[in-house]
């Protein structure tokens, strides 16, 4: 667990998620959201993305992981998250989330990560930027 | 680059700014002071102590810990 003083603008983190059909129904199931878009078959393949597509919020359930086990990591709370979901991800696709410091506000506590997630090493489905908290410091 | 008034203005969500305090300005709550402390910093390249972000209280009294940075 790192502390404010510790963290430094530049600080990086990269981290891989497997989309299988477990975490898609899972994360139906948890939001509620039960569109067809996400759910038929028949219905999706109907649509402009001809097959059902991921849930854009599942990907920012992965900001949780990244804020919570690596960048900061440990005793930060997020404050704010501004999201943009370029395009669609499938069930079957591979996710990397790549994360980088930009920012430190000493005074407030204040971390500002820049997020990008690509599907399947190359195409850009996500850009996001977040300030999170870090509450603990080793000599408080 | 917007100065002190814009930028209390759009954090807080408020039109007239000269007459705010963080008693009486329900925008102005915990979590808003952080958001407003760090985009005063950011926009305005200066920093504040933490003792000076205790010591904000309305916009006055901002604008006078801003003015001698």
């Amino acid at each position: 667990m790192k502390n404010f003083s510790e963290i430094k603008v530049g600080d990086k983190t990269e981290f891989e998620v497997q989309i299988d059909e477990s975490i898609h129904k899972n994360f139906s199931s948890i939001s509620g959201d039960k569109s067809p878009i996400h759910l038929d078959d028949d219905f999706s393949s109907k649509t402009k993305f001809g097959k059902k597509i991921g849930y854009a919020f599942l990907l920012t359930s992965f900001l949780s992981r990244l804020y919570g086990e690596y960048l900061p990591g440990g005793s930060s709370i997020c404050v704010k998250q501004e999201s943009n979901f370029i395009k669609p991800f499938f069930i079957g696709d591979t996710i990397k989330i790549k994360a980088e410091v930009f920012n430190k506000i000493e005074s407030t506590k204040f971390v500002e990560i820049k997020s990008e997630m690509y599907r399947n090493q190359e195409e850009c489905i996500f850009k996001g930027k977040g300030i999170v908290q870090v509450l603990f410091e080793k000599n408080e | 680059m917007e100065n002190l008034k814009e930028i209390v203005s759009r954090v807080l969500e408020v039109k007239d700014v000269e007459n705010i305090s963080r008693e009486k300005t329900e925008e102005w709550d915990s979590f808003n002071h952080l958001m407003l402390v760090s985009e005063i910093e950011k926009n305005l390249g200066i920093k504040f102590t933490i003792e000076e972000v205790e010591k904000i209280k309305n916009y006055e009294n901002l604008k006078n810990i801003v003015s001698k940075k």
